[in-house]
């Protein structure tokens, strides 16, 4: 069994607050904005794995301030974005508001963190600064654009990821729609481990999709830099084979080296080409306050966290949930929003239960993702995460994570309603 | 004196209304279920049904089978597999303990009464609501209720008790649906 000391220890080294000095640093000056009356948990980023623990924060105990800081005015959710991006949905399906979490007590904050005093325990806005007894970081994913020769600010606008739904969602769904007849779509896809990994296939199927169901004779060329599908690679492979022949030309094993955006061209290992819509899917490591608020370790890429709380490793007091957390310390679960909001709602549980001098439950996590292949069929894979004392971290049950048999209708009305549910459990 | 009393008694009451119980095992187990079946099992799906305030024997009963694969599913019998059958009764604990929300999901005009209510109430209650026998059937989501009806017409759901629809028509099974998605 677990002793109450395996719930702290790895927090204890955190008292180097001195770690985030630099262009992050907070300064000494900011007033505090919002003078502190109760026990007061403030959330940094305001995506599935922030808002939802700030919703749950806030129904474990209604007697907590709660804080949600997010820049964005309304969150586009990555999940069902292929589908806008193939012409099945639209935008305002994945659109959401904070306006039922604020009206549900929860402080609601549209703001930029730009540092964390992990010591005085407060965190930096525009305006001023803001207290916390806990802190909860989540600020999704960043893109290593440096890690691709040429993709410069020019290439960034011409050749999106879409890998953040909003703006590059819709300029791949209208240069979809506009895509001249035997138009070629180009998707590169970068090394495992990104976020979502079914994401790209999904992607796949839905704009090949649209060209079937448009008839306009057009290709999907894919380069992925895996030796295979990444996700569900049978179920991704089979419907390719069995409704997409002629238009998915998939090529594994392929490294990007480098791209012109003046000429529309990408340089790969195994030679240079171009295509009418280009989608390049960069390297992806933790959201950028991580590494400048000194929560990942150096030489990584995700922050360290501990499993069974996703209190930080390296900072006490500061609890990472959602894309940013390190798999390999907290455990084997994909990069997905499903992931984020099961862990969002483990880590409100830890910290009403820390707060009060209690020790927390066991983490227990689930996972699920629907992948749309066709117009009406889906497919999906499923994943139940408990702590293993073995191995010091969450790690999946195997009887419980396996993918579906085939592709039916049936799954694409799951799919449906686990985005309507989902939603309306992170964003109230 | 006896003021200080009460007062004492109330402040103390009110300090511990202020600070909640941390969620029990039962409601950490029980969490990530929301993801699809809606917050406190208040599913907002068209299909996915409604959990919180089911039956507790039945949520219990519902997930052993589908992890022993007497009952079909398609996410349900990959997650059932994945706890204890202590887990198991601990989150159906917790989820019969949330409130029953009615699934939006219904005929928005009245629907006649089906001619045999009157035995379903045996089992499923005066008004639907569930008892130890059988599940809570109002306020499901219609489209639910028709495939989990149409699972025993098949057989491919096995249960002696509801036997009988092996014998009856879509038809009959569409009207049963949409009027208990109806009852609240
Ligand atoms: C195409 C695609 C399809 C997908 N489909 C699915 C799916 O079907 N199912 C599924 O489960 N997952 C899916 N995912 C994965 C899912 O989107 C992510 O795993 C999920 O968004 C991670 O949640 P998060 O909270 O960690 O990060 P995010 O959702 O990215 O949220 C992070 C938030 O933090 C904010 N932020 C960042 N820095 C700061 C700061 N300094 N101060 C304040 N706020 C800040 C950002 O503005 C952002 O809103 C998909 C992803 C993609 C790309
Ligand atoms: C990925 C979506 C998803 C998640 C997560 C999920 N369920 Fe389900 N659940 C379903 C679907 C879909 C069905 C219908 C059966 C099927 O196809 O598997 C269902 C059916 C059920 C039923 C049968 C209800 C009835 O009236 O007979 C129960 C009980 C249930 N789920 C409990 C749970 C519990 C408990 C959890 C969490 C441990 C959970 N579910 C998590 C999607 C989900
Ligand atoms: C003899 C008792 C009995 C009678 C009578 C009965 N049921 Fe049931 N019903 C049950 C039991 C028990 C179950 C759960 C069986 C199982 O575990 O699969 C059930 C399951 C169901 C379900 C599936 C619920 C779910 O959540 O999946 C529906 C729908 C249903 N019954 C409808 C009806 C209707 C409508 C009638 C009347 C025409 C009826 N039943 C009559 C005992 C009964």
């Amino acid at each position: 069994m677990l002793s109450r000391r395996d719930f702290i220890t790895g927090t204890t080294l955190g008292i180097a607050g001195l770690a985030c000095f630099g262009p992050f640093a907070v300064s000494v000056r900011a007033a505090e904005l919002f003078p502190k009356k109760k026990q007061r948990v403030v959330v940094v980023g305001g995506g599935f794995g922030g808002a939802t623990a700030a919703r749950y924060l806030k129904l474990y105990d209604p007697g907590l301030e709660v804080f949600l800081i997010e820049p964005l005015r309304q969150y586009v959710t990555c999940p069902s974005s292929n589908l806008v991006i193939s012409g099945l949905l639209k935008m305002p399906a994945i659109t959401h508001s904070y306006d039922r979490l604020a009206r549900q007590g929860i402080r609601v904050v549209q703001d930029t963190v730009s540092a964390i005093d992990p010591v005085a325990r407060y965190v930096e806005i525009s305006k001023g600064k803001i207290a916390y007894d806990r802190l909860v970081v989540a600020p999704g994913v960043d893109f290593s654009f440096d890690l691709i020769p040429g993709m410069d600010a020019a290439a960034r606008a011409k050749f999106p990821h879409a890998w953040k739904a909003g703006e590059q969602t819709v300029q791949l769904a209208r240069e979809l729609a506009a895509l001249k007849k035997g138009g070629s779509f180009l998707i590169s896809i970068p090394e495992a481990p990104f976020r979502c990994p079914p994401g790209p296939y999904e992607r796949i199927s839905m704009v090949a999709a649209f060209m079937k169901r448009t008839n306009n004779r057009g290709k999907v060329l894919v380069l992925d830099a895996n030796p295979d599908v990444v996700s569900k690679a049978k179920l991704f492979k089979s419907a390719w084979a069995d409704l997409y022949k002629d238009i998915i030309e998939y090529t594994p094993d392929v490294s990007l080296k480098g791209v012109d955006a003046g000429k529309r061209r990408l340089t790969t290992d195994k030679g240079e080409l171009t295509a009418d819509i280009i989608n390049i899917i960069p390297e992806q490591k933790a959201g950028a306050l991580a590494f400048a608020s000194g929560l990942v370790t150096k030489g990584g890429r995700w922050a360290a966290a501990s499993p069974l709380t996703f209190e930080s490793t390296l900072h006490t007091g500061i609890h990472v949930v959602g894309d940013a957390a390190d798999r390999d310390q907290v455990g084997s679960m994909p990069h997905s929003g499903f992931v984020a909001s099961s862990m969002g709602k483990t880590v409100a549980a830890a910290v009403v239960a820390l707060l009060q001098g209690k020790e927390p439950q066991l983490p227990s996590l689930e996972n699920s993702c629907y992948s749309q292949v066709s117009d009406t069929e889906s497919i999906y894979v499923t994943g139940v995460f408990l702590y293993d004392a073995t191995a010091k971290k969450l790690v999946g049950v195997k009887a419980a994570g396996s993918a579906s048999s085939g592709r039916e209708a049936r799954y694409t009305q799951h799919y449906r309603d686990w985005q309507t549910s989902i939603t309306k459990d992170t964003f109230g | 004196m006896m003021m200080k009393g009460v007062w004492l008694a109330l402040l103390l009451a009110a300090s511990s209304a202020f600070a909640a119980e941390p969620p029990d095992k039962g409601t950490v187990l029980a969490a990530p279920c929301a993801g699809c079946h809606g917050t406190y099992g208040a599913s907002p799906g068209r299909l996915t049904p409604v959990i919180g305030g089911q039956q507790q024997a039945y949520l219990k009963k519902s997930m052993l089978d589908f992890a022993a694969g007497k009952r079909p599913g398609s996410v349900m019998a990959n997650f059932a597999k994945g706890y204890s059958e202590e887990q198991v009764a601990e989150m159906s604990t917790t989820i019969a303990g949330w409130k029953w929300v009615n699934s939006s999901h219904a005929p928005k005009r009245a629907v006649k009464k089906p001619a045999d209510y009157v035995t379903c109430a045996a089992c499923h209650g005066d008004q639907g609501y569930g008892t130890a026998e059988g599940p809570r059937i109002s306020g499901q989501t219609r489209a639910y209720l028709l495939e989990a009806m149409q699972e025993y017409q098949s057989g491919k759901r096995d249960s002696a008790a509801m036997e009988m629809f092996k014998g009856l028509k879509d038809k009959e099974l569409n009207q049963m649906a949409a009027y208990y998605a109806r009852q609240k």
